[in-house]
């Protein structure tokens, strides 16, 4: 794959909600590029479209038009299917409320995209599952249900779900939302480590102190970027 | 307390009108399952506690019958005294003649509209009907030779007698005799026939002295119905047992080879026709049972229907809580409305459930039944207003359980959705019951096939029957029953007519025809062994037109030719083989020389086994009763037109009572068979839609309130595919041990309805089979909808923090 390349493209690209006549520009015509490694923080207030940009770039949502190439994938072009095995191998994902499914363990729960993945045998995929959990500190958590952790061992352990694929892009959505001042920190020292082990990681936050630790923060208002460094402003 | 049930109630509504077209879905679900549990409840006491009406008590009454298709009643007047005299389990036992019935009663010069019941001595002892005057007819009033005595009915005494206080030992004419009249029964009592009752007398005054037959005729031809009063403390079982073990024993004289019934049959109440009303009773006990598994599905529907609504009822719920509302408080609301929901659904189901009745009662397997056409019974309504408890907690007992947990806003988050003890439950009874009825309903269906493809040994098609019977006469008196001569000419006559129609290919007399109500066996005796035999009177060309194959010798040549054809099956039960021409059936007599042997036919129920039958010219229904069959196009009415003629010229006492197709007669034969099948589908087919749609509403739920674990696993990178086949295997599973437990309830089943109702043919490991695969492709096609729907979830709105 070329290097040069953007690992993510977006080409005006918009999203636009329909209700009751009313038209709602979630994204309005949005040109971004993020290149592979890089560390991106995603700023702006409640209703803004952070979230729904971020659910476009991991192929949660569509947009209504315009041009997304993932990893030189033009995703718009491609069904239902190729879009979530491109999920599946590319994005990571680490949610605000973790999205651990409750009724599995921490290992089911990590070991999950894998299965979903296909081609791993049963001993591959545990001992993917045993590095992920060892890397973010779960593997004596295991085989606990995701009741039994505190929010901080949670978010762990989704977060062990996101890297156990080695994703190319890691997709955080205030990760650090329900978790007290010390989770948080631990968790945001963990991200800043698999971005040194050279994974993208794409987050939206509204702590500012967060934001600071990217190396590039975009601010949006209305559906558009209006800050980015990148791009030399709004 | 009140105003707070109010407020509830006031919520309830308010709450199904948010969703109307689901509370209208779960309302005509429980209503039609109420209308058919109301309509089984009501025919369901009317045959099992309903009682004659006007006597001091109906305990302990009990109707003697005999079981299959016998033309007359049970014994003779001299077996039933015997009877009488030696009977342990009954307090007192009696009967009324089926010859004594008048449907006109001549009373002091005029003719009135009812009947008179000839009864036997202990009628009115066993009966114990309230007497409005006087007394009952008692043991002296049978005497020979002394005084006539009658006892009026109330009605008569009142229409007649205008109530006259001094009527009684009153004499009056009836039937041109004198006759003293000693009681008059309570209004209420009508008597013990199929109508209303005018008068009673006793029945060997009646017959001896008036109609002056013969004593063997009086004393010992087999047409009396029984009735007795059992002694307290025992069963009907001991009854029929005690009455089997004597019509074992009896020695029964021989009536012109006429059979006493051969098996009895004693069965609760006072009925007049017995087999009837113990068929009736089982079938209509089977669907209430039905109709109570109907509701039981239709309540765990209605369950699933507020269940649906539960992730958005776990909110309010919660913030009730929050309130200071308690858990009593709350499972209160919850069963208010609950209980509104079964209210309106009872309410409709007991106003369609008036027509339901009607339409049931005139079934043919609820004919002769003597059913009465009471609308709502105290004890049905009691048994629905029951059921409609039951329901009410069951209905409610989905969110009731919810409240039962703590921290409801939490639940409110939760991800995932598996299905829980209520689904698995709901789903192994609505499958299991659906594969109960189900498989019913497809041996009901299976049995009615056979019934229909099996080969009657004749062809129906293209031949029309012209019935006749004798024309109205004046009471008490006798029509003049044509003489051969008459016959003979009045069958040429016709023929002639008939075949100048454009459109008749052949012309022949015969009858009773397949499918008409046979008289009874006829005893032969062949080379000292006795051989039994149904008798059909015939004429030249009968066979041929039929379609019935000739094996040996040849038909008869005349309509009045002596000898005898009989069939295959007779010939090999009485002499081993079928060739038997120029055999005698008794004596030397010509007339019983056997002219032709043809092939057995199927004269009686498709499930019966074939039976001997010996065709004559001069015997089975008076020849100039036989019906005049015509094959070919004719119009009905031309046919009529005809007949009319040559009956008008040679047998005017006759006339035609109707021109019918003969596989539109054939076909009555089954039509009870048909009903069953066709009410026993309705069921099933209710039972299923229901299993299905609950089964449906059930998988809906489980992906809507997982919607949110369904959008992580899409993240994760599951695909639509992915996704659709998980939701399937959940649904399959879920469903499976309710569909095993179907099919193994439908096997029980079959094997159970295989004792009486329907053929031995019918495979019930076969039924259960197709069940099973029905109740897998159920299962398979409630459940595409929601895993499609699950497909198309977009998770990027699911998983954000709320």
């Amino acid at each position: 794959m070329n290097q040069k390349q953007p690992l993510i493209a977006l080409r005006d690209l918009r999203r636009i909600y329909t209700t009751d006549q009313l038209e709602t520009h979630a994204l309005a015509g949005l040109d971004l590029d993020i290149a592979r490694g890089e560390y991106v923080a995603i700023e702006g207030p409640s209703g803004c479209g952070k979230s729904t940009l971020l659910s476009v770039l991991g192929l949660l949502d569509e947009p209504s038009s315009g041009d997304y190439i993932l990893a030189g994938v033009p995703t718009t072009e491609i069904d239902a299917e190729e879009q979530a095995r491109l999920r599946n191998r590319e994005i990571g994902f680490i949610f605000q409320s973790f999205n651990l499914i409750p009724e599995m363990s921490v290992r089911e729960n990590v070991e999950l995209p894998l299965i979903y993945r296909g081609g791993l045998d049963g001993r591959a995929r545990r001992q993917s599952v045993e590095e992920a959990l060892k890397r973010v500190g779960m593997d004596h958590r295991a085989d606990h249900r995701p009741g039994q952790l505190s929010g901080g061992q949670q978010q762990r352990a989704a977060i062990a779900r996101a890297l156990v694929g080695q994703p190319s892009l890691l997709l955080a959505d205030e990760p650090t939302g329900n978790l007290d001042s010390e989770s948080g920190e631990q968790v945001m020292d963990l991200l800043g480590e698999l971005h040194d082990g050279g994974t993208t990681l794409v987050m939206v936050t509204h702590n500012p102190d967060y934001a600071a630790r990217a190396g590039r923060r975009l601010r949006m208002h209305d559906g558009r970027i209006e800050q980015d460094p990148e791009a030399g402003g709004a | 307390m009140i105003a707070g049930f109010i407020a509830d109630l006031r919520h309830a509504i308010r709450v199904y009108r948010k969703t109307p077209w689901q509370t209208a879905l779960a309302v005509l679900m429980l209503a039609s399952a109420m209308a058919l549990v109301s309509t089984m409840a009501t025919l369901w006491t009317d045959l099992h506690l309903g009682g004659l009406p006007g006597l001091e008590s109906n305990r302990g009454l009990v109707t003697v019958g005999v079981r299959g298709e016998f033309g007359m009643g049970v014994m003779g007047a001299n077996s039933a005294a015997e009877l009488r005299r030696s009977v342990q389990t009954l307090e007192d036992v009696s009967g009324v003649s089926g010859m004594g019935f008048l449907r006109e009663v001549p009373l002091e010069g005029q003719l009135l509209e009812g009947q008179a019941e000839a009864v036997l001595p202990g009628y009115f002892q066993t009966l114990r009907p309230r007497m409005a005057l006087g007394r009952g007819l008692d043991e002296d009033d049978f005497a020979d030779g002394g005084q006539r005595n009658l006892v009026l009915s109330h009605g008569l005494w009142r229409q007649a007698f205008n109530q006259d206080p001094d009527i009684l030992l009153r004499e009056i004419e009836f039937n041109d005799e004198n006759w003293r009249v000693v009681g008059v029964v309570d209004a209420a009592f009508t008597g013990t026939g199929s109508g209303p009752t005018l008068l009673w007398l006793p029945y060997g005054r009646f017959l001896r002295d008036i109609h002056s037959m013969p004593d063997m005729i009086v004393d010992d031809l087999p047409w009396f119905r029984l009735f007795g009063r059992k002694v307290p403390g025992t069963g009907t079982a001991a009854v029929e047992a005690e009455l089997a073990r004597f019509m074992d024993t009896h020695d029964f004289p021989d009536m012109f080879g006429i059979r006493s019934a051969e098996e009895i049959l004693v069965v609760d109440g006072i009925v007049t026709h017995p087999l009837q009303r113990r068929a009736a009773q089982r079938q209509v006990s089977i669907l209430l049972a039905t109709a109570a598994l109907v509701a039981l599905v239709a309540a765990v529907n209605a369950g699933i229907f507020l269940l649906a609504r539960a992730p958005a009822r776990r909110r309010e719920l919660a913030l009730r809580q929050a309130l200071g509302a308690g858990r009593r408080r709350i499972v209160g609301q919850l069963l208010t409305e609950a209980g509104a929901l079964v209210a309106t659904a009872t309410v409709v189901g007991l106003l369609a459930s008036l027509w339901l009745a009607a339409v049931f009662r005139e079934l043919p397997f609820l004919e002769r039944s003597d059913l009465s056409d009471a609308a709502f019974d105290p004890a049905a309504l009691a048994m629905t207003a029951l059921l409609a408890a039951v329901l009410t907690g069951l209905v409610a007992l989905v969110p009731a359980a919810l409240v039962r947990r703590k921290r409801l806003a939490e639940q409110s988050r939760q991800a995932g959705s598996q299905p829980g003890l209520f689904q698995h439950g709901a789903a192994l009874i609505q499958l299991g019951l659906a594969g109960l009825v189900g498989a019913s309903a497809l041996a009901f269906l299976f049995h009615l096939s056979l019934l229909e493809q099996r080969d009657p040994g004749f062809r129906a098609d293209g031949v029309q029957a012209v019935l006749v019977s004798f024309r109205e006469a004046p009471a008490g008196s006798r029509p003049n029953v044509p003489q051969d001569e008459a016959v003979t000419a009045f069958r040429a006559d016709a023929r002639e007519r008939l075949a100048a129609l454009p459109g008749v290919d052949a012309v022949a007399f015969g009858g009773p025809l397949p499918g008409q109500r046979m008289v009874a066996h006829v005893s032969w005796e062949i080379e000292d062994r006795q051989v039994s035999a149904r008798v059909i009177g015939v004429g030249p060309g009968f066979f041929e037109l039929m379609g019935i194959p000739l094996l040996h010798g040849r038909d008869f040549d005349t309509d009045t030719e002596p000898g005898l054809i009989i069939s295959r099956h007779f010939a090999e039960q009485a002499w081993g083989q079928s060739d038997v021409v120029d055999r005698h059936v008794s004596g030397d007599d010509d007339q019983m020389r056997v002219i032709g042997v043809v092939e057995d036919v199927l004269y009686g129920h498709p499930d019966e086994p074939v039976e001997g039958l010996i065709f004559s010219t001069r015997m089975g229904f008076g020849p100039a009763l036989a019906p005049v069959l015509v094959r070919g196009q004719a119009a009905p009415e031309q046919i009529e037109s005809r007949v009319t003629e040559a009956l008008d010229r040679h047998m005017d006492v006759l006339s035609v009572m109707t021109v019918r197709p003969l596989a539109e007669i054939r076909a009555e034969a089954t039509e009870r068979d048909r009903a069953r099948a066709g009410i026993t589908a309705l069921f099933g087919s209710l039972v299923v839609v229901m299993a299905g749609f609950g089964f449906f509403a059930m998988q809906r739920f489980l992906v809507d309130s997982g919607q949110r674990e369904i959008a992580i696993r899409m993240a994760l990178g599951a695909g639509p595919r992915s996704v659709r086949r998980r939701i399937l295997q959940r649904g399959l599973l879920l469903g499976l041990p309710g569909t095993l437990l179907g099919a193994l309830l439908g096997l029980v089943a079959v094997a159970w309805l295989r004792d009486d109702l329907i053929s031995l043919a019918v495979n019930a490991p076969g039924v259960a089979a197709l069940t099973l695969l029905g109740l897998m492709a159920l299962l398979l096609v409630a459940t595409v909808q929601p895993a499609r729907r699950a497909a198309r979830l977009h998770p990027g709105n699911l998983l954000g923090e709320e």
